[in-house]
C-alpha cells in the first residue's frame, strides 16, 4: 500500500508538471480526490511499516505491555482503569436478571428457543422450494412430458425435507414437554470457602426418574491443528448438591427445591485468556420416563479471594 | 559469550499472595559496558498445557543507557510491585498458569537474551485437586 500509494503520487506530480504533454492530466475537484486518497494510501503503508518494525524490535512483554494499556484507556475519560480481577470473566450477564425466590436467576447457556427457531426457519423454506419443485414437476408430468431428471433429483430434496420435519417437531416436543428449569442463587460472584443458596424450579408433565444439579469445574484449552482451531474440554470437578429420584411433576405445578452450594476452599477461580480458560457452572440433569437424558447448563463466575474478601 | 544474569526473589519462600508486594533485584556480568543497550525487566503470568501459550505481564520496566546515570546498567538494580488478585497460579490438568519474573538483557546487534524465576500466586494448594467426576451417564445402569 506504501509502494501503491508513493509510486502513484510521484506519477501524478510528473503529470502535473509536464501539463498538456502528459498522457493523463487530472484537474479541478478529481485532482483532490485523488490526491486525497493516494496520500491516505501512502500514510496508512508507511504507519503499517512503522508497527512492523517496532514488533521485530520489541520483545514479546513489551508488545503485550503496549496493546494491554491501549485497551484499558478509558476512550472517554483517558485515564487507565485496570480490571480489579485480571482474567477473571465479569458478571453483568449473570446479576441483570433478578430472582423470585434468590437475589439472581441464573441464565442458561444456550436457550432452545433459538435452536427451534432457527430449525424452524430451515425447515419452512426447505420445503417451501420442495413444494415448488414438485409442483413444476407434476406440471411435466401432466403435460405429458415428464421431466425424469427433475423427478430423480426431487427423490432425496422431498425425503430430506419430510425428515426435517420430523426432526423440528422431535426438538420442539422435547422442549416444551420437559418445561424450563430455573435456577436461582443467593449471592454472585462466588468465593472459595464460602456457602451459597441455590433454588431449582422444574416444570413440565414428567414421571422424574433422576433429578440432579452439580457444581461442575470444566477447564478449556483451544490450540491451532494446521489451520483449525480446535478446543478441548477436561471436567475436573463434579459434586451434586441435590438429587432426587423417582417422582412425578404434575401439568401446571413445578418441583421446588432449595438447596446448600458449597464452593471448595481451594477451588481455583473462573479464568480467561485468548485460548484458554477455566469454567464453572451449575448443571442440571433430568432423566425423565420416555424423555432422552436432558442437560442444561448454568454458568457462574468464582472469583479469588483476595485481601479485601477472605472468609 | 552470555551475559551473566543473576535474578533473586527477595522473599525465599516464592509464595505471594494477592496484594503482597513482590521485591526482586537483578544485575548482569560477564559482559562489556558499552555491549548493553537496554534491560527489561516483568513481572508475568503465562499458560502451559494443551491449549497455545498465553501470557499477561502485570509489571515492566525497561531501561536503557540513557535512564542510567552513570550510564551502566549492569549494576544492581531493585524493582517492586503490588501482585495481582489474579490469575493464581493453578496447576490443572490441561491448563496450567504460571507466574514468573524475568530479565531481558538487549546487546548490540540485536542479540538478546533472558532469565527468569518463577514464583507462586496463591496458595500453594490453590486449585481443585482433579477427580474423576462422577458421570450422569454412568449412573444410568442403576435406574
Amino acid at each position: 500500500m506504501f509502494l501503491v500509494g508513493a509510486i502513484a503520487l510521484a506519477a501524478l506530480a510528473a503529470s502535473q508538471m509536464l501539463g498538456e504533454a502528459a498522457p493523463l492530466v487530472v484537474t479541478g475537484w478529481l485532482l483532490w480526490v485523488v490526491l486525497l486518497v493516494l496520500i491516505s494510501f501512502f500514510l496508512i503503508g508507511a504507519g503499517g511499516i512503522v508497527r512492523a518494525l517496532l514488533q521485530v524490535s520489541a520483545s514479546a512483554e513489551r508488545r503485550s505491555v503496549i496493546s494491554q494499556r491501549a485497551t484499558e484507556v478509558d476512550l472517554l475519560s483517558g485515564v487507565d482503569k485496570p480490571a480489579p480481577f485480571p482474567n477473571v470473566e465479569p458478571d453483568a450477564d449473570i446479576t441483570n436478571s433478578p430472582g423470585v425466590r434468590l437475589a439472581y436467576r441464573l441464565p442458561a447457556v444456550e436457550t432452545p428457543f433459538w435452536q427451534v427457531l432457527s430449525l424452524a426457519i430451515f425447515c419452512v423454506v426447505w420445503n417451501a422450494i420442495a413444494a415448488s419443485l414438485t409442483v413444476l414437476a407434476v406440471k411435466t408430468f401432466l403435460a405429458g412430458e415428464p421431466d425424469w431428471f427433475l423427478t430423480m433429483f426431487l427423490v432425496p430434496f422431498v425425503g430430506l425435507g419430510v425428515w426435517v420435519i420430523y426432526y423440528f417437531l422431535r426438538r420442539l416436543l422435547f422442549y416444551t414437554g420437559i418445561g424450563p428449569s430455573n435456577v436461582e442463587i443467593s449471592d454472585h460472584p462466588l468465593y472459595p470457602g464460602r456457602s451459597y443458596q441455590v433454588f431449582l424450579s422444574q416444570s413440565g408433565q414428567l414421571r422424574v426418574k433422576r433429578l440432579e444439579i452439580a457444581l461442575v469445574c470444566e477447564e478449556e484449552a483451544a490450540y491451532r491443528h494446521g489451520t483449525d482451531i480446535r478446543t478441548d474440554r477436561a471436567q475436573v470437578y463434579r459434586k451434586a448438591i441435590f438429587s432426587k429420584k423417582n417422582f412425578d411433576i404434575s401439568p401446571g405445578l413445578s418441583h421446588e427445591e432449595q438447596v446448600d452450594l458449597p464452593i471448595p476452599e481451594n477451588a481455583m477461580h473462573s479464568f480467561k485468556s485468548t485460548s484458554n480458560a477455566v469454567r464453572w457452572r451449575l448443571i442440571l440433569t433430568c432423566r425423565a420416563q420416555g424423555w432422552p437424558l436432558i442437560e442444561r447448563a448454568f454458568p457462574i463466575v468464582v472469583y479469588p479471594c483476595s485481601a479485601e474478601n477472605a472468609p | 559469550m552470555e551475559p551473566l544474569i543473576s535474578l533473586t526473589i527477595c522473599d525465599p519462600h516464592r509464595t505471594y499472595r494477592p496484594g503482597d508486594t513482590l521485591e526482586c533485584e537483578y544485575q548482569v556480568d560477564a559482559v562489556a559496558l558499552e555491549e548493553v543497550k537496554a534491560i527489561e525487566s516483568s513481572v508475568m503470568w503465562w499458560t502451559e498445557g494443551k491449549g497455545d501459550e498465553d501470557f499477561g505481564v502485570h509489571h515492566f520496566e525497561r531501561r536503557t543507557v540513557s535512564d542510567s546515570p552513570d550510564h551502566d546498567l549492569r549494576n544492581l538494580h531493585r524493582f517492586q510491585t503490588v501482585l495481582p488478585n489474579s490469575p493464581l497460579s493453578y496447576d490443572g490438568r490441561i491448563v496450567k498458569i504460571h507466574w514468573c519474573v524475568r530479565v531481558r538483557v538487549f546487546l548490540k546487534q540485536g542479540k538478546e537474551t533472558f532469565f527468569e524465576q518463577p514464583f507462586l500466586l496463591g496458595h500453594r494448594d490453590t486449585g481443585i485437586a482433579p477427580e474423576a467426576p462422577e458421570s450422569p451417564k454412568a449412573e444410568q445402569d442403576e435406574d
